[in-house]
């Protein structure tokens, strides 16, 4: 696995889109919204609709399908997974097909197809808008949201910026493990075969430089932020105060108005 | 030929917008008991050829032969490669990770399958090689050793291995002149006195031309140059257009010819070019 | 010269190994770096230059003697962040110092710190990015940029905060020469236009050549110092130091041994092309 470098979680791609310019928080809190309402659609038609929309969404947004669609492809066997639970396990209705013990009845494919599909938009609607926003408008978007929570005194500030800071280290740091495997594997390293066992301990050479080289960086990084002036939240300011427009208003009206209409249609 | 690439091409991420085309058509080739060196910019593809060398890395495009074999055709066996052609990345005291010193040097002896009075042996090579006394480093903790000292066994835990070509990748970076020199000499013995290959990747011009037999110079992940240091520092122009530069000494002797003093311009140690302008200024005042 | 703006008095540190055996990594170390001063700062490895230049912005903390930053004591909890504020720090890493996941982003973080208002936040992230050459790039991703880009935005993030001296620690031991030449043009550009004292950390010899003044350290101590003809003019046993002569002091040397009377303070090909011609 090369070709790790520029990847970043989510694989954000700029762009200049309605959802690309739509603020995070709008954009986090519509999100929060569609996927509420996704819990709540009970019929097929429910899930129609959405799709419809997210369709549209996805259209206005110009990423490309195919690069979209390789950001699915790690929750594929999620979404497999769960189907085969349900077709095999879920009892119920007419008898479809049986092999000995082994039988998929009526009930399963029914809940085993709807459970699919609402996890399928559930992630294309995440993906979507992390498609399309920036780390740190998330990071900013995630802070603004636990806001409220500061007077269960959950440190929003702190974990906005943990989360920055990972989500910036982790090219760096899978071009690292990237590095330190290919150096082990000039050294005769296999990290490919043997069982399981084998294979963990082999992990060893790999790891204990990794966790190593990930202490060393933090600890280089506290440096630098501590040299720089950082002391926690408070008295922050923000170079960029993010502006909620008419835009953003919409956006979230927009979102409520489409969930509302497709719970009720769907319910 | 030890090594030979031909159209050797290759590409990062290819089909996604991330795509970077990191060697384009590269040809060339690596006589056995040379001293190659390898220079160019940041993201000119060093590091990407010299994976291919050892089969780190697959060709997107064209192939990589070992002595006249297409690694990737089945006819080598990659790991058996990888212990004749060794390999030294960029940092290596950074791979260490076994608790003793004798550990970590043993690691690539160990996954040759040797054991016993054998390894024991290769370790003890591996670390003299280095300037290193074995008795003394062999159950000391690699991570409480000085940075050269790390390097030096990482170093070793390569040598260890017996390899016929050594590949490193900026080996020097980050130590103090007089370690440079010392981790240079002990590399510079073993090709002379082991007929070792060595393949190295630097950013250090000055360093490049006293040791290297053989210079290739990539631009943009084509090889743009290649010959002995006195023929392409000659080339000055292209060299300063890749981003390199031209020793200090080959600067201040190709002056003095444009100046119409009659200097060779292909020296590249102190000693040698103070010669040449003294016999110069000389020949002036007679 | 003009006023020190940094001073250590009889400065020691010891950093504990296993939490007993200690290692003295600076000892009884005096010095004075002068307001507007280009100094470079050259030892082994291990002779205590990190950790000098550590104590320079208080992020550590002498065990024994003072250190003065514009006649501040770092050692005043009250003081340090204004001290952090005025020495800017930057290191060998580029990668370990970025913070931010856009160029702009990072050059503001640490004046968001200090809690600056943001439209001149805005305008000083802009004047540093321009300061650099970096003013095209700030909306880049910082993993994208090379290496001597990142170095550049390190030091733009530092200059944002208008910091009256700037110590880089290693800043280019892990660039290529093209990088290596930006860094060291806007180091000096900053020193010579903008009045930044500089203090420069270096394994590189021929970076010192521009110096005001050289110090070697040595296990902690200042084994000589002086301006680079001094420095370089063979008189020192700079190898049993660890250290080398750059090429052309060396060459001049040797020609001075082989009976040329090649002057004093001859540091650059182009002094020698003149003298030989
Ligand atoms: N793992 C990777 N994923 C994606 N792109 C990569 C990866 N490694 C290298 N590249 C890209 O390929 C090109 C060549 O990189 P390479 O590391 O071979 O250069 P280099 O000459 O070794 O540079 P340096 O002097 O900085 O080490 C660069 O544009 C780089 O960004
Ligand atoms: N965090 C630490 N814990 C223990 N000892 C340390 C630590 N950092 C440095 N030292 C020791 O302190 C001494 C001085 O180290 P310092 O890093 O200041 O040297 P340096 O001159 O910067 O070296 P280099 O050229 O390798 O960067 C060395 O002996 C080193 O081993
Ligand atoms: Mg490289
Ligand atoms: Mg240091």
């Amino acid at each position: 696995m090369s070709g790790m470098r520029s990847i970043t979680l989510g694989h954000y791609l700029p762009g200049n889109s309605l959802l690309h310019r739509l603020d995070p928080r709008a954009k986090l809190v519509g999100l929060l919204i569609l996927i509420a309402a996704l819990f709540l659609i009970r019929t097929f038609s429910g899930f129609f609709y959405f799709g419809l929309f997210f369709l549209i969404a996805f259209i206005s947004s110009r990423l490309p399908w195919r690069y979209f669609l390789r950001g699915l492809k790690p929750v594929l066997y999620i979404v497999i997974f769960t189907l085969i639970l349900h077709f095999l396990f879920t009892k119920g209705g007419r008898v479809f097909w049986r092999f000995g013990v082994l039988t998929i009845e009526e009930n399963g494919v029914y809940l085993g197809s709807f459970m699919t599909l609402r996890l399928i938009l559930l992630v294309v609607t995440t993906l979507l808008v992390t498609l399309t926003t920036s780390p740190i408008a998330f990071a900013d978007g995630i802070e603004f949201l636990l806001r409220p929570l500061r007077i269960f005194r959950v440190p929003g500030h702190e974990i906005a910026m943990m989360m920055t800071i990972a989500l910036r280290f982790i090219p760096t740091l899978m071009e690292e493990s990237d590095k330190i495997r290919k150096a082990q594997m000039a050294r005769g390293a296999d990290f490919e075969s043997g069982n399981i066992f084998r294979r963990a301990r082999n992990l060893v050479p790999l790891l204990v430089p990794l966790f190593v080289s990930a202490f060393r960086r933090a600890d280089d990084l506290a440096v630098a932020m501590e040299s720089r002036c950082y002391r926690g939240g408070e008295n922050r300011t923000k170079m960029r105060q993010r502006q909620i427009t008419g835009l953003d208003y919409l956006g979230v009206f927009t979102a409520c108005g489409i969930a509302l209409a497709i719970v009720l249609t769907g319910v | 030929m030890l090594i030979e690439t031909r159209d050797l091409s290759f590409t990062y991420m290819p089909g996604t917008p991330f795509q970077v085309e990191a060697l384009q058509s590269v040809n060339m080739t690596v006589a056995r008991g040379e001293f190659i060196g390898i220079i160019g910019e940041t993201g000119s593809g060093k590091s990407t050829l010299v994976q291919h060398f050892n089969g780190l890395l697959k060709p997107t495009g064209g192939e990589i032969r070992v002595e006249g074999k297409n690694i990737w055709a089945g006819e080598i066996n990659l790991r058996t490669l990888r212990s004749r052609i060794a390999m030294l990345f960029q940092f290596p005291e950074h791979q260490l990770f076994e608790e003793t010193v004798f550990n970590d040097v043993s690691f690539g002896p160990r996954n040759l399958g040797l054991s016993g009075s054998e390894l024991t042996e290769r370790v003890r090579f591996g670390l003299e090689s280095m300037g290193l006394d074995f008795d003394t480093y062999r159950d000391r903790s690699p991570f409480q050793l000085s940075g050269g000292e790390k390097r030096r066994v990482a170093m070793a835990g390569i040598l260890a291995m017996r390899p016929q070509v050594v590949v490193l990748d900026e080996p020097t970076a980050g130590m103090d002149p007089a370690g440079r020199r010392q981790f240079l000499e002990q590399v510079k013995r073993l090709h002379r006195e082991e007929g070792l290959t060595v393949i190295l990747v630097t950013h250090n011009m000055e360093e490049i031309a006293l040791l290297a037999e053989k210079l290739f110079v990539f631009n943009r992940g084509k090889l743009v140059l290649q010959g002995s240091p006195a023929e392409v520092f000659k080339s000055a122009a292209v060299i300063r257009d890749t981003g390199l530069e031209i020793p200090a000494l080959s600067e201040l002797l190709q002056r003095l010819s444009e100046q119409g003093k009659k200097v060779r311009t292909d020296l590249f140690s102190v000693e040698e070019a103070a010669a040449e302008i003294l016999q110069l200024v000389r020949e002036d005042r007679s | 010269m003009n006023s020190p703006i940094i001073e250590t008095i009889q400065l020691s540190y010891d950093y504990s190994l296993d939490g007993e055996k200690e290692i003295r990594a600076l000892d009884n170390l005096s010095l004075k770096i002068c307001e507007g001063e280009y100094l470079c700062l050259i030892g082994p490895n291990g002779s205590g230059k990190s950790t000098l230049a550590r104590h320079l912005n208080a992020l550590l903390l002498p065990a024994a003697g003072d250190v003065y930053v514009d006649g501040l004591l770092t050692a005043l909890e009250e003081n340090r962040w204004e001290i952090r504020r005025r020495v800017g720090l930057v290191f060998q890493n580029p990668d370990n110092q970025i913070v931010a996941t856009t160029v702009e982003e990072d050059v503001a973080f640490g004046l968001e710190n200090l809690g600056i208002a943001p439209p001149i936040i805005l305008q000083r992230v802009a004047e540093a990015l321009e300061l650099v050459g970096l003013k095209s790039l700030a909306q880049h991703a910082p993993h994208l940029l090379s290496g001597g880009q990142k170095q550049r935005l390190a030091i733009a993030g530092v200059l944002a905060m208008r910091p009256r001296c700037l110590v880089l620690d290693e800043p280019t031991a892990m660039l290529d020469p093209r990088g290596r030449r930006e860094v060291l043009a806007t180091i000096r550009m900053l020193n010579r236009q903008e009045r930044v004292t500089v203090v420069h950390i270096t394994h590189f010899m021929e970076e010192t050549l521009e110096a005001d003044r050289i110090i070697v350290l040595d296990r902690g101590r200042i084994a000589c110092s002086g301006s680079p003809a001094e420095i370089f003019s063979g008189k020192l046993d700079l190898e049993a130091l660890g250290m080398d002569m750059p090429p052309i002091p060396a060459l001049a040397m040797a020609l001075r041994e082989g009976g040329l009377a090649v002057p004093q303070g001859i540091l650059h090909v182009d002094q020698l092309v003149e003298f030989l011609c």
